[in-house]
């Protein structure tokens, strides 16, 4: 450990009383308490951290901020861990990514030397490994292997839970640098709730990496901010704005959703790598990246330096180089104007209008070679730093709904419009100190110039673009990639724009090279943090673990959990026929309909007539939406004079219940729409033995003379408060009991115990379909569609246009009557023993579609296929014969019927 | 059919004779090694703890419940002019403004249908229903009961905005719900449908923070005050 740190000095990060050992491709390392994995290597002696996405060239630390990805890791298996932000902990199993068979020999380094002959330059898996085609098995079986970062484990199980908490707060800062600071502390006087977001390792931006100058300045706005009550989170990262200023901020695992009434936006701005030969060489870094390794973890390695700048930012940091301690042979200024006096001032040699043009070595820098007109000069180094300039950090801005516009002053894109909430200081804003003189493009060397870090995109490869017609940087981006990395951007989206402008000959701060559109996440974010504690809501009637437990099959129906069937779907057909089955209903929509206009609200919701309905009556009934479609149906009883309860199909109770309390909204009549869905258990008991078995339960006299079919009555049944319905679904006699929820479970144990004796079975929804089919029943959704309306659904008797009242659908139902028939919904009996699956088409005597089926089943009792279709009317009498199409190529003949396969005159469901 | 008082008496629970009354997360305390007390023919959880935790949960579904809707002038007569968003607490009974047509009582579960009746008694233009079993309800507590609805809900629940005595309608766990603070313990109420989701979801979201079950009849005022 007494490798290369310097002296101790305020401001370091390092705990040097803590050693901390963890392991790197196997040996171990040691660092101290504070490190990051990246430093802790760095100062063992490291400096290949990772091989370059496509070429696998040896990359070393650039920013050590996580804006680049060349220090990605495998941290405990996790792969894409940036090594420059995690701090190292005891017994870290840390390996490199991206190389086989190890970093340092990477037989996949090959790659990068092969092009552009093999044809690995910008575009090739268009153009290459698709001869021959019989070899693209072994082809994918390399692409596979060779491509991505890191492997997953798919074995590897997680242990650890990963949250998810809705935050409010009147302030949200996202930046911790000095203008974040400044604006949490002030906004915290003021005695706002206020929260700050810190991605860094330590607050205060460039106070805490600037060097010694900065830590007073740093520590009062700290202490100002902790006084103040500023929520800090730290290490975390906002991970985009969403619409209404939601912004996601991740921290460990933990995403925190914040909604805050003020957004304020303190990014901070980027410093920006130039374009040159070989700029990716480990050894070449960014100012800050190496102010960070001597300032905050005291490293000092490198015996002479030289810097690399186009702008007043890289002149500080060449000066604050040297006050460090590290040996800075030259800085080459690229500008030819500018005031390089503080340079020579401290003893360095100062190369204005000089331009990089090659990095000279193979796995570390050793120099570079500087040219400016005729003249060159090679300089020896061992830390080449580079300082574009920087640019401010306005993605975030333009995700929450920000304009942002170029300032040609300050040559970088700064917030224009901003939404209500929004606000955005510091660096992000705008700064004039970061302004840059533009980097003339690197000359052509015979070595790869590096616009994209991350997706290892070149000058070469943004050319290729242009030449193939991908003319700006948004379709170029699509082609190569450029901007597309873990950066999104960050590093390269200005040169990218750069070398474009220049390729095409355009004024750089024209802008007509365009911006890409930044879009969240911000930062390369977990799957799991993204999926944290996800909820899906269930609905479960009160009889649910009754049929879970006694062998239902339990399925998705809407957002409910029903049974499909109870393992023997035919049994239970064959039960409701002959004589016992009791299926739970309960998802059905309910709503109550009370009041004076009760009557009259529902006669305008509905074409049926509902106004003279007599007392303990129940009526089928459909809604129709204003096109005259049908939207829903289901059952409407009259439970007093003023008092109505209506049933709707199960998915479309919520939408039903909108439906009513809208129209009523806007009608103001005298009545009260009260949803009851949820507090409502219903169970169809039905078969010949129904009334015998539920008459052991009751006092109500169930008698056909008594109560006969279609009608309501209030009953207690085995002790529960009922509302009887004598209706049937399913085609037999049958009881619809509709009582409190609570009471669910034992009515049905109940009701099961009494049927006992008659071989009562559970019947499922299959089963139920199967039923239902052979009395023709429509399903709203699955024989009708958004274009359905009742005429042509088989369904004249239930519209009543003599009714004096204007009711929803009326006009489109005249024109469709006036209009005729086109097509109509009929019933057809398969005539060859196959059975066509829902959704073919009816085949017409030309060979075209004629029609299609919306319902089909095998109905053993009839011993035949049955279902439901659409026809055009002039294949819809009775007794035509069609075709339905079979997916084997053939077709199965059938007949149209318009009368119920079974019991069609209902003498069964009468009885 | 019959002459009957009240049509719609088949949707409360009150009026059932010998009947095990269910909530929706009994099997839920059953796999948690609860024991069961018949409370006004309900069958409750029995918990052996008694709220010692970070943040606590009680199954209090079988407390009755009734949704008023009238004219805004009636309610606000009904509810002696509470203000919107806020609730009051007389005698054991909580009656919440939830809209200016819509309030919503809580009230132990033998006196649901006495004062529904009365309720309804009052105007024609009132609609009062038993929803007892159309809500399922969910009583939060502990020291760390904000933090667990933070990780349930988007609602603002910070003191100065959802204080003792608010009221609010709004998403829970992905639910449309009914939110009561109770001197920082708070009521959710959702659809009886979704109740077990409810209890297994709000236990979940706050199992990184201790929370136990409890029984109802330990945090329930009015059951305490029995």
């Amino acid at each position: 450990m007494a490798e290369r740190r310097l002296a101790q000095r305020q401001g370091e990060l390092i705990d040097r009383s803590q050693e901390v050992t963890f392991q790197w491709e196997g040996r171990p390392v040691t660092g101290y308490a504070g490190d990051t994995i990246a430093s802790a290597l760095f100062a063992a002696g490291t400096r290949v951290f990772s091989r370059s996405f496509k070429y696998h060239r040896p990359r070393g630390l650039m920013c050590c901020s996580g804006q680049c990805p060349n220090c990605l890791v495998e941290v405990d298996g996790q792969p894409t861990v940036r090594a420059c932000m995690t701090p190292v902990e005891q017994g870290m199993d840390v390996k490199h990514l991206n190389a086989w068979p190890s970093l340092r020999r990477d037989f996949l380094h090959l790659v990068g030397r092969l092009t552009p002959s093999f044809g690995m330059q910008v575009g090739f898996y268009y153009k290459t490994f698709i001869h021959p085609r019989r070899a693209w098995p072994l082809y994918e079986k390399i692409l596979r292997n060779a491509a991505g970062l890191g492997k997953l484990d798919p074995d590897h199980r997680r242990t650890e839970r990963f949250d998810k908490v809705h935050r409010h707060v009147d302030v949200l800062v996202i930046g911790g640098g000095e203008a974040g600071l400044e604006a949490a502390a002030e906004a915290a006087e003021q005695g706002k709730h206020v929260a700050l977001v810190e991605e860094g390792l330590a607050l205060g931006g460039q106070l805490a990496w600037g060097g010694p100058r900065s830590n007073g300045r740093l520590t009062a706005l700290v202490d100002r901010v902790n006084a103040a009550g500023v929520e800090i989170l730290q290490p975390a990262y906002a991970g985009g704005v969403y619409e209404g200023l939601l912004v996601p901020v991740y921290q460990g695992r933990t995403m925190h959703r914040f909604r805050p009434a003020e957004l304020v936006i303190a990014t901070g701005s980027i410093e920006q790598p130039l374009v040159f030969g070989n700029n990716d060489l480990p050894g070449v870094m960014l100012a800050s990246g190496a102010r960070r390794l001597v300032n905050q973890f005291r490293l000092m390695p490198w015996e002479q330096a030289v810097v690399l700048t186009s702008s007043d930012e890289g002149l500080a940091a060449a000066l604050d180089l040297a006050d460090g301690g590290v040996n800075v042979l030259a800085v080459a200024d690229s500008r030819r104007d500018a005031d390089g006096s503080t340079i020579e001032d401290a003893g360095i040699e100062y190369l204005a209008g000089f331009q990089p043009w090659q990095a000279r070595g193979s796995t570390a820098v050793t120099g570079v070679v500087v040219k400016r007109d005729g003249e060159h000069r090679t300089l020896a180094c061992d830390l080449l730093v580079m300082s574009g300039g920087s640019v401010g950090q306005t993605a975030l801005v333009s995700q929450g709904g920000g304009g942002i516009r170029y300032d040609r002053d300050q040559r970088r894109y700064v917030p224009d419009s901003l939404p209500e909430g929004m606000r955005v200081v510091g660096a992000a804003a705008g700064s004039a100190a970061a302004a840059g003189a533009v980097p003339a493009q690197a000359p052509k060397t015979g070595c790869k110039q590096i616009v994209c870090f991350c997706e290892d995109v070149t000058t070469k490869d943004i050319a290729l673009s242009l030449d193939e017609g991908f003319s700006s940087l948004e379709l170029s981006k699509r082609y190569t990639t450029v901007t597309m990395g873990p950066c999104q951007g960050r590093m390269c989206h200005r040169n990218s724009g750069l070398v474009i402008a220049d390729q095409l000959g355009l004024d750089p701060d024209s802008q007509r090279v365009g911006v890409t559109t930044s879009r969240p996440p911000h930062n390369p974010t977990s799957f799991s943090l993204l999926a944290a504690r996800g909820y899906e809501p269930v609905k479960r009637t009160s009889t649910h673990h009754w049929h879970a437990e006694h062998g239902g099959k339990m399925l998705w129906a809407g957002d409910w959990k029903r049974p499909y069937d109870y393992g023997d779907g035919d049994g239970e057909v064959d039960a409701v026929h002959e004589s016992l089955g009791l299926i739970d209903v309960s998802t059905l929509g309910k709503l109550i309909v009370r009041g004076p206009e009760a009557a009259a609200f529902l006669e305008r919701l509905y074409p049926n007539r509902f106004g003279d309905m007599k007392l303990a009556r129940v009526r089928y009934g459909i809604v129709c939406g204003d096109d005259g479609s049908i939207i829903d149906d289901g059952t409407v009883a009259r439970l007093s004079e003023q008092e109505y309860y209506v049933t709707t199909t199960s998915s479309g109770a919520g939408g039903m219940e909108q439906w009513f309390t809208w129209w009523n909204a806007v009608w103001k009549m005298d009545c009260e729409i009260v949803n009851v869905t949820s507090t409502i258990a219903a169970f169809n008991l039905a078969g010949p033995n129904a009334r015998t078995a539920l008459s052991t339960l009751t006092d109500f006299d169930l008698s056909n003379e008594a109560f006969p079919y279609l009608g309501a009555g209030h009953a207690q049944i085995a002790g529960v408060p009922c509302l009887v319905l004598r209706i049937g679904f399913v085609g037999e006699l049958g009881y619809e009991l509709h009582l409190p929820a609570a009471a669910g479970e034992h009515l049905w144990e109940k009701l099961m115990e009494a049927g006992e004796p008659y071989a009562v079975k559970p019947f499922g929804l299959e089963p139920q379909r199967v039923l239902r089919l052979e009395k023709m029943h429509i399903i709203v959704g699955q024989d009708t569609n958004a274009e359905s309306n009742p005429l042509e659904a088989g369904m004249p008797w239930i519209v009543k246009l003599d009714k004096e009242s204007d009711w929803i659908g009326r006009y489109a139902i005249e024109w469709y009557k006036r209009r005729g028939n086109r097509l109509t919904l009929v019933g057809w009996e398969a005539q060859n023993g196959g059975v066509p699956i829902e959704g073919t088409q009816v085949v017409g005597a030309d060979g075209q579609p004629a029609g299609r089926i919306t319902s089909s089943r095998f109905s053993r009792r009839l011993g035949k296929a049955i279902g439901i279709a659409w026809l055009p009317v002039e294949q819809s009498e009775e007794g035509t014969a069609i075709n339905i199409s079979d997916p084997k190529g053939s077709t199965i003949p059938a007949t149209v019927t318009h009368k119920a396969f079974y019991d069609p005159d209902g003498e069964r469901l009468r009885s | 059919m019959s002459t009957v008082a009240d049509p719609f008496a088949f949707l409360s629970p009150a009026a059932a004779e010998g009947v095990v009354l269910r909530t929706p997360m009994e099997r839920n305390h059953r796999a948690a090694g609860a024991e069961f007390d018949d409370r006004d023919g309900w069958r409750v959880a029995d918990y052996p703890s008694n709220g010692d935790a970070p943040a606590w949960a009680a199954d209090i579904s079988h407390h009755g419940k009734i949704d008023v809707r009238g004219p805004h002038a009636e309610i606000d007569r009904l509810s002696a002019g509470l203000e919107l968003g806020r609730a009051s607490h007389v005698d054991g009974v909580w009656t919440l403004r939830l809209s200016p047509s819509h309030a919503v009582v809580l009230c132990p579960f033998p006196r649901v249908e006495q004062l529904r009746s009365r309720i309804a008694s009052e105007s024609e233009a009132i609609c009062a229903t038993d929803m007892t079993c159309g809500w399922a309800g969910v009583m939060l507590g502990g020291e760390r009961v904000r933090d667990v609805f933070m990780r349930s809900s988007s609602l603002d629940v910070r003191p100065h905005r959802f204080p003792a005595g608010a009221c609010m309608a709004g998403s829970v766990m992905r639910c449309g719900s009914i939110v009561l603070n109770d001197d920082a313990r708070f009521w959710v109420l959702c659809g009886w449908e979704f109740g077990e989701y409810m209890w297994e979801s709000l236990l979940d979201a706050g199992a990184m923070l201790g929370i136990i079950p409890v029984s109802a009849t330990a945090v329930l005022r009015s059951e305490v005050a029995a």
